[in-house]
């Protein structure tokens, strides 16, 4: 099975339009060319793939400092994962 | 007033996916409409359709692009790169804040929203995909077109259903006309060919089962179509400016509505907005040689219309040729305008006349004018209505 990391990554590729190859954790999402719409695709995506519901940050600076490089949207991902194992999520 | 050249043509209709297609297949006298083959149609009475077939999107759009455009919008584009190639023009950062585009379409995106019902209502998704709203909206189109080729002049969509590109291409005249622009690009583009949207023209029972058969004995009623027309609007000056060749000159526009029905046609509205074009146009129904009528192939749709011309053209009527080419490529809805408008170009161009199919025999009411029954007439075409 891929790992979070892996799936996550993925999913990042697919929306980057600067070198998706060279994508890592460490990468600036704004480098890769993924754009705030891009990033609105992509979690669509990650609620598919993850089965989780990501919700909507309550400001413009959480959004933006949130989901700022690929590490970022891991941890997201393992968060919401955590949530929903310990049966939080949506409480 | 300025005189205003149309300077570029792109289209694709169930003809091809090209210019080229289209006047070969007037020329040919092709037919256009065939077995529905994009969904299994076996749940609609209604199977048949106009096609763009043989459309690869991923042939002209990045994948990431492709994701965000329902299919109206990328025939839009498709046909807007073709007209501006054809039209030679190279937009620049001077050009671009020159450019209008008047983009039209009746149902705007039509399969996007019947996916994301059937989705949401028949497979109880808890949310839809988040290109939705930007990929069905009606303006989708012009946007797009604007994005594709830089253009940061006036845009904006016109929705009047089939009247829609029709709109398009008299609102993109009058920007030029009154200086808030130097080119337009107008014309329009339909995609509504889903099971949704046919299962709601089945229920208004104005639909063909067999073919479309305007003005003929026995017609039957429409034949949905789809596709996407674009003209380069130029006014005088500036086509002239870059040398570029005039394929023909807009000479008037007239717009008016029946004020009456919601489906219902009206004889004095339609010869009130021919009348006013010609009055616009500076011509009279002696110089006109050819009629692209709208000719939808519903009884009284057509009976009204052939009588407006009738009476409008009087004693010219027995000179003019009148044909309707939805007879080859099924209503374009939304588009129709724009195609009917390259086919008339193209009349002109050619000296090709294009023909109604499946006209054995005009219906009682639809005698007196020349209809160009199954065959293209080669002739010389001065001005077309």
């Amino acid at each position: 099975m891929a790992s979070i990391e892996d799936t996550v990554l993925e999913i990042l590729r697919g929306k980057a339009t600067a070198n998706p190859e060279a994508l890592t954790l460490e990468s600036p999402l704004e480098e890769a060319g993924i754009d705030s719409l891009s990033l609105i695709e992509i979690i669509f995506e990650l609620e598919d793939a993850f089965d989780i519901t990501v919700p909507d940050p309550s400001t413009v600076e959480e959004r933006a400092n949130g989901m700022k490089t690929a590490g970022d949207v891991v941890t997201l991902v393992n968060g919401l994962l955590a949530e929903k194992e310990s049966g939080t999520a949506g409480a | 007033m300025k005189r205003l050249f149309v300077t570029g043509l792109g289209c694709l209709s169930a003809l091809g996916n090209d210019r080229h297609a289209f006047a070969a297949g007037l020329r040919n006298a092709t037919a256009g409409i065939g077995p529905l083959t994009a969904f299994d149609a076996s749940g609609l009475t209604v199977r048949i359709a106009g096609e763009v077939r043989g459309f690869d999107p991923a042939a002209h759009f990045e994948k990431s692009r492709l994701g965000q455009m329902d299919r109206f919008a990328q025939l839009a584009v498709v046909s807007a790169r073709e007209a501006v190639a054809h039209s030679g023009l190279t937009i620049d950062d001077t050009l671009a804040p020159r450019i209008a585009v008047v983009h039209g379409t009746g149902a705007g995106g039509q399969l996007t929203q019947d996916d994301s019902y059937r989705l949401l209502y028949g497979e109880n998704a808890k949310r839809l995909h988040p290109f939705t709203v930007p990929k069905l909206m009606p303006s989708a189109g012009p946007s797009q077109v604007s994005m594709d080729l830089g253009i940061t002049g006036p845009v904006f969509g016109t929705t009047s259903a089939c009247a829609s590109s029709g709109h398009a291409i008299a609102m993109g005249a009058l920007l030029l006309r009154a200086g808030l622009a130097d080119v337009a690009l107008v014309g329009g583009a339909e995609a509504a060919l889903t099971f949704g949207s046919l299962k709601g023209w089945e229920s208004l029972r104005v639909m063909a089962h067999d073919t479309c058969r305007p003005f003929s004995q026995g017609r039957g009623g429409m034949v949905l179509g789809e596709g996407a027309g674009t003209l380069v609007l130029e006014t005088e000056d500036h086509a002239r400016a870059r040398g570029a060749r005039p394929l023909a000159e807009l000479a008037g526009l007239g717009t008016n509505c029946d004020g009456l029905h919601v489906t219902a046609p009206s004889e004095p509205g339609m010869r009130g907005a021919m009348e006013l074009s010609l009055a616009d146009a500076e011509l009279s129904p002696d110089d006109i040689d050819y009629v692209n009528a709208h000719g939808t192939s519903t009884p009284l749709g057509d009976e009204l219309e052939f009588g407006a011309v009738k009476r409008l053209f009087g004693p010219a009527a027995a000179n003019v040729k009148m044909s309707s080419t939805k007879s080859a490529i099924g209503h374009l809805l939304g588009a129709a305008g724009s195609a009917e408008a390259i086919f008339s170009i193209l009349a002109m161009r050619d000296g090709v006349v294009p023909p109604t199919l499946n006209l054995d025999n005009p219906s009682d009411d639809c005698q007196g004018i020349d209809l160009v029954p199954h065959a293209a007439k080669e002739m010389k075409v001065r001005a077309a209505l």
